[in-house]
C-alpha cells in the first residue's frame, strides 16, 4: 500500500478506513518502506524529478516483490505512466538507474500498479462485498466522484471507462444504495490549481456539491485523498468564499463501507470529516437499531 | 495584436513536442479544448490560443503566462481532442521550459518541492481539527510515522543531481 502525501498527512480518514475494511477482503496492507513524494506536483516543474520519485517508489515495492496499490489518483496516475515512460525509453530508464544506484535500489518494471476501484470492484468483486455487511445503506442515494486521473486519460488503462464508468457506482450498489447520473459526474475536483488560482478551485468544487445537494443525493463518495480534500476539508473555505451555506455530506467509500461492516466511526475516521456526515450516520444506525 | 517577426522563436515548437513527444503542431485551432475546459470558465485559461501562440513561436509570451498554470492536468481536453494531442502534457512540457527559462513558478511548487527535498514530502504531518473542535494528530490516531527515505541525504542528493536544487534555490 502506497499511502502519497495527502493521505499520510492530512487525510488521515483515507488510510483509517482502508486499514479496517481491505483485510476484512483479505487484501492484505503492507506499507512500502522508506518511500517518498510519487512526485506528481513537481512534475509540473521538472519532469525528471517526477520520473525519478515515481520510479524510486515502484523500484522500493519491486524489492518487497508486492503489487502496489496506490490510494490517491494522483499517485496512481505517476505510477502508471511513469511506467510508460520508461518501457518506452531504455535511455530514461538507464538514467533514472543511475539516480537509484545512489540508494543502492533499481527499477526493472516488474511492479503491477492497481487503483483502490480495481481492487474492490474486480478482484474482490461487488458480491463478496454485499456478503460481507451486516448494516445496509437502505433508503439512501449517493453521488459516485470518481476523480479525474482515475478515468482520464483513458490510453494509459485507468481503473474504469474514461466516458461511461460504472464500477463505484456498482460498488455503491453493493452497499444497498442508491445511486444516480448527474451531469457533473466526471467533472474535476479543481484541486489541481489549488496552488495556483486558489479561488477558483474551491468555486469548481463548491459547483458541484451544490448540484449534489439540489438533486438531492445523501452525499457524495470517492475514494481519492486529493479530491476529498476539497470537498470535505475545503468545505468551510467554499462556503465563505461563495457566502453560501452549502454543506453536502462527503466520504470515501471506505468509510461507508466499514460502516455497514459494523465497524465504529472512529476506527473509520469520520470525526475527521468535515463535511456535515452525522445525519447520514444516524439514518444508518436509526434503521438497524 | 500586432505580432512583430523578432518577437517569433521559430524552432520553440519543435522544442515543446520534442519535451512533450506530442505533435503540436497537428492542432487545427477548433476550439474543442476551451470548450471542454472546466478551468477556463473561470480562469484567464485558454488552451487553443496558448496551443496557437505555441505553433507561431511567440515563446517568451507563452512561458511567462500566469496561464500555464491555471490548467488542472484534468485531461477533459485531451480525450476530447479531435487530433489527439494530449494537451495536459503539452502544458506541463511548457511549465518545465518556463521554469528552465527562469520563470518563477507559483509559490505553492516551490513549497511543495522545498519540502519533498527535504522531507520527502509535500507537507510535514498536519494537526488536524475536527468539526466538533477537537485536535488529532497521526499519534493521537494511533497511526505510525510516515513513510520517509531511509536515508534522506542520499535522496536529496539524487535529486540535487536533477536539479531540484538550484529551482528551489537552495
Amino acid at each position: 500500500m502506497f499511502l502519497g502525501c495527502y493521505a499520510q498527512t492530512e487525510q488521515y480518514a483515507c488510510e483509517l478506513s482502508a486499514r479496517q475494511v481491505l483485510p476484512k477482503l483479505d487484501v492484505d496492507l503492507v506499507e512500502i518502506r522508506g518511500a517518498a513524494c510519487c512526485g506528481f506536483p513537481l512534475n509540473s516543474i521538472n519532469n525528471l524529478t517526477w520520473t525519478y520519485l515515481t520510479a524510486r517508489n515502484l523500484a522500493l515495492c519491486e524489492d518487497q516483490h508486492l503489487d502496489m496499490l496506490p490510494l490517491c489518483n494522483g499517485c496512481h496516475l505517476s505510477m502508471c505512466e511513469v511506467k510508460h515512460a520508461l518501457q518506452d525509453s531504455p535511455a530514461l530508464k538507464e538514467k533514472v538507474n543511475g539516480l537509484l544506484a545512489l540508494e543502492d535500489l533499481r527499477y526493472e518494471g516488474t511492479t503491477r500498479v492497481r487503483h483502490i476501484i480495481e481492487v474492490l470492484h474486480d478482484d474482490v468483486g461487488p458480491e463478496r462485498i454485499q456478503k460481507t455487511i451486516s448494516r445496509p445503506l437502505v433508503g439512501l442515494k449517493f453521488a459516485a466522484h470518481y476523480g479525474c486521473h482515475a478515468l482520464r486519460p483513458s490510453e494509459l488503462g485507468r481503473a474504469d471507462d474514461s466516458r461511461n464508468p460504472r464500477k463505484l457506482e456498482t460498488l455503491i450498489g453493493a452497499l444497498g444504495a442508491r445511486w444516480d447520473m448527474y451531469p457533473e459526474r466526471l467533472d474535476c475536483c479543481g484541486a489541481g490549481i489549488a496552488v495556483s488560482a486558489g479561488e477558483s478551485s474551491l468555486k469548481i468544487a463548491g459547483a458541484k456539491l451544490e448540484k449534489l445537494r439540489t438533486a438531492g443525493f445523501d452525499g457524495l463518495v470517492t475514494t481519492c485523498p486529493f479530491c476529498m480534500r476539497m470537498y470535505d476539508a475545503r468545505q468551510e473555505a467554499i462556503g465563505a468564499l461563495l457566502g453560501s451555506t452549502t454543506s453536502f455530506p462527503a466520504f470515501y467509500y471506505t468509510q461507508l463501507l466499514g460502516l455497514c461492516m459494523g465497524v465504529d466511526r472512529g476506527s473509520l475516521g469520520l470525526h475527521l470529516n468535515m463535511s456535515p456526515v452525522d445525519e447520514v450516520i444516524q439514518k444508518l444506525e436509526a434503521k438497524t437499531a | 495584436m500586432v505580432i512583430r517577426s523578432n518577437d517569433l522563436d521559430l524552432g520553440f515548437v519543435e522544442e515543446v513536442s520534442q519535451i512533450s513527444g506530442e505533435a503540436v503542431k497537428s492542432c487545427f485551432q477548433c476550439g474543442t479544448c476551451t470548450g471542454t475546459c472546466p478551468s477556463g470558465r473561470l480562469t484567464s485559461l485558454r488552451t487553443r490560443m496558448i496551443i496557437r501562440k505555441t505553433v507561431l513561436g511567440l515563446k517568451k509570451e507563452v512561458l511567462s503566462s500566469p496561464a500555464l498554470w491555471e490548467c488542472m492536468i484534468c485531461f477533459k481536453c485531451h480525450e476530447q481532442c479531435p487530433r489527439g494531442v494530449n494537451i495536459p502534457t503539452v502544458m506541463l512540457a511548457l511549465r518545465n521550459l518556463a521554469v528552465r527559462e527562469g520563470v518563477p513558478p507559483p509559490e505553492g511548487y516551490l513549497k511543495m518541492a522545498k519540502s519533498v527535498f527535504e522531507e520527502g514530502a509535500v507537507q510535514p504531518p498536519q494537526e488536524v481539527v475536527t468539526r466538533d473542535f477537537e485536535s488529532f494528530s497521526r499519534t493521537s490516531l494511533n497511526l505510525s510515522s510516515i513513510s520517509k527515505p531511509a536515508d534522506l541525504a542520499k535522496f536529496s542528493r539524487a535529486l540535487g543531481e536533477i536539479g531540484l536544487r538550484k529551482i528551489i534555490g537552495g
